[in-house]
């Protein structure tokens, strides 16, 4: 950790954390642009910069989003991003109730506790996790990617079989291009453009990006928001011992989830909001303005940022798609994730996590009086607002390949997006399928490759046969599960 | 159909169809080495008929006869501003090799900040203006990214 303090707290590296960290609150703070979207448009500004304080930069967007998400929330009844739905039940009554400050107060402090514990942890689990990542060979991959897969189909909200879908259409699209091995052009239909698969910037700006501004231009309704001078941010005692079990509570919670495969910080929000109101004397208050509302979820949703960066870190394999954007962030810059980043690249190891201290103790301080700023900017209509977003996604996108090729890709996928989102596809499941699916084949094909095309490698090396017995077992729980919610 | 659900499930089935039968040319597996090029995309190719399938059976199955009408497309206005932007960055993409980015992204923003929500020209010019002479700076000159300059050089 020495060697992390030593290359996070920098002149330079600390200048990039802390535009991550503002950049990160700001779009987290304004509906309508989320942590993903704004990543794929900033990762061409880390281009120029060093691998380091590109992640550096780049992961404090992320945590950052999580803090500015509850202002929105708060202030308006409108999520910043979607793991702060949740805080939109209580917060917004809270803030109707003159408690605003409070509510806000609550949700950084939650947040800051929430980021140092998972702060430690990934300090802690990383490097474990990495010694028995040494073990991993093809087949270890695959079965860990396939129970990704599966945990991915049911942590997500909504249908099972549309998770599938969009898992599967992933799989699909990251096919297309030059097969790895033979070099054939599959799905390619002679466009030379296509040789290296579609472009996973533009497609992601125009899933995320793209389709959002779509979806908000069927309601470009006004904003009623609670301003009327937002005073007292500081909690008082009763506000903090309420919320310190809860928040402790989320913070762990969050961090677990953030480990796993699909679930990430959205669920853990939401499970920590369900889980709270089992566990309080008072379950019939929530929704009514109580402060255990919005302390846990804050706080889940920012231990999961700390959770998901451990199997990025240590393992190589991204549990959600900003974690995919960062895997790619760190492919561009010639850096290969996985079990061997700690010895070959120590000082990015070290770095990002020393740079999670850093980065949610700059979020506290700034976040506080920061407040009424971002009140503001909540003003700027949405209609002057969007034409920027897209110009951003234009230009990001076309900076990857120098390829206006691209920007066609961005906007059919843009279009795509939109049409999935109408009826309930959730597109995190296809983005992330899209970034393990080169990784998913080849193991497959590399495991049967060794084993002389026989299956059973998949059954004789331990780790490979636990994971994906393990995920057996999980669908087989999940589907019953299902089932029994059908029939009753 | 009158379900929208059905309509996409179709989708799926023959999306499913048209990559298992492309997969097939492009070979699924060799003797000697197994797996091949069109392994992965015809597995996932079953994967989305098998779904599709699922989810068509599915909404037969609950149909009780009486279905109402969904509504998939938003009312008049709102189709026409997705239309709009659509068109804008069609557009965009379009003529920025032509025009250059800096021409291009000035129009663009322009109209969509006067077609969408009909604002004054001055704001209209004075914001398409800004923004883009902001995004033109921070890409073409800080960042150093070659923005396309078109015929008039720029």
């Amino acid at each position: 950790m020495q060697l992390g303090f030593s290359v996070a707290l920098t002149p330079g590296n600390l200048f990039y954390c802390l535009a991550g960290c503002l950049v990160g609150t700001l779009i987290g703070v304004l509906p309508g642009i989320g942590p993903l979207a704004t990543l794929s448009m900033l990762l061409p500004v880390t281009y120029k910069l060093d691998p380091t304080a590109s992640i550096i930069m780049l992961s404090g967007i992320f945590y950052g989003s999580m803090y500015g998400g509850s202002t929105t929330s708060i202030l308006v009844n409108i999520p910043g991003e979607a793991a702060s739905v949740v805080t939109c039940l209580d917060g917004y009554q809270m803030a109707r109730q003159g408690r605003a400050g409070k509510a806000l107060g609550i949700a950084a402090i939650g947040s800051f506790a929430a980021g140092t514990i998972s702060a430690v942890g990934l300090n802690l689990l990383s490097p474990v996790l990495v010694v028995a990542a040494l073990q991993f060979g093809p087949p270890e991959y695959f079965a860990i990617m396939a129970l990704g897969f599966v945990a991915t189909m049911f942590m997500v909200g909504g249908s099972a079989v549309k998770a599938l879908t969009m898992i599967a259409l992933g799989l699909f699209v990251s096919c297309i291009g030059l097969d790895f091995v033979y070099g054939t052009q599959r799905f390619t239909f002679g466009f030379v453009n296509l040789t290296n698969g579609a472009d996973l910037v533009a497609v992601v700006m125009g899933m995320f990006g793209v389709s959002e501004i779509f979806l908000n231009m069927e309601e470009m309704g006004r904003r009623e928001i609670f301003t009327t001078k937002v005073k007292g941010i500081w909690p008082d005692r009763k506000d903090l011992r309420d919320s310190a079990l809860p928040i402790l509570r989320g913070s762990l919670m969050g961090f677990v989830l953030g480990l796993l495969p699909g679930a990430g910080n959205v669920t853990a929000s939401f499970i920590s909001y369900g889980m709270e109101r089992r566990l309080s004397r008072y379950p019939e208050k929530f929704g009514t303005g109580v402060i255990e509302g919005v302390a846990g979820p804050e706080s889940a949703n920012n231990a999961a940022v700390g959770g998901a960066m451990i199997p990025l870190l240590s393992l190589g394999l991204p549990c959600n798609p900003v974690t995919a954007l960062l895997m790619g962030a760190l492919i561009i810059h010639g850096v290969q994730p996985g079990p061997m980043l700690i010895s070959r690249h120590p000082e990015i190891y070290w770095g990002v996590i020393a740079s999670f201290y850093v980065g949610n103790v700059m979020l506290l301080i700034l976040n506080m009086p920061l407040i009424g700023i971002w009140v503001q900017l909540l003003r700027i209509p949405y209609r002057t607002l969007f034409p920027l977003i897209l110009l951003l996604c234009v230009v990001g996108t076309y900076s990857t390949n120098l390829n206006i090729f691209d920007v066609w890709v961005m906007i059919g996928f843009g279009l795509l997006g939109y049409l999935l989102r109408k009826r309930d596809y959730e597109l995190a499941p296809f983005i992330l399928a899209l970034v393990l699916g080169p990784l998913f084949e080849q193991s497959l094909r590399q495991a049967l490759i060794l084993s002389a095309k026989d299956p059973m490698i998949f059954v004789d090396r331990p780790i490979a046969l636990v994971l994906l017995a393990l995920s057996v077992v999980l669908l087989i729980y999940f589907i019953w599960n299902r089932l029994k919610k059908t029939t009753r | 159909m009158r379900s929208y659900e059905q309509v996409y499930s179709l989708f799926w089935v023959f999306l499913s169809i048209g990559i298992c039968v492309e997969s097939i040319r492009l070979q699924i597996w060799d003797a000697s080495s197994g797996p091949v090029a069109g392994f992965i995309p015809f597995l996932a190719g079953l994967l989305i008929g098998i779904c599709g399938l699922l989810m068509l059976i599915s909404g037969w199955s609950r149909k009780t006869g009486k279905e109402k009408r969904e509504q998939f497309w938003p009312e008049g206005k709102a189709t026409r501003r997705i239309g709009f932007v659509l068109a804008g960055l069609c557009a965009m993409a379009f003529f920025m090799p032509i025009l250059g980015f800096l021409i291009t992204s000035v129009l663009m923003t322009a109209f969509m900040l006067r077609i969408i929500e009909p604002q004054k020209w001055t704001a209209v010019i004075l914001t398409s203006l800004s923004c883009c002479l902001l995004v033109y700076w921070l890409f073409n000159r800080f960042l150093e990214v070659s923005l396309p300059k078109g015929f008039l050089g720029i």
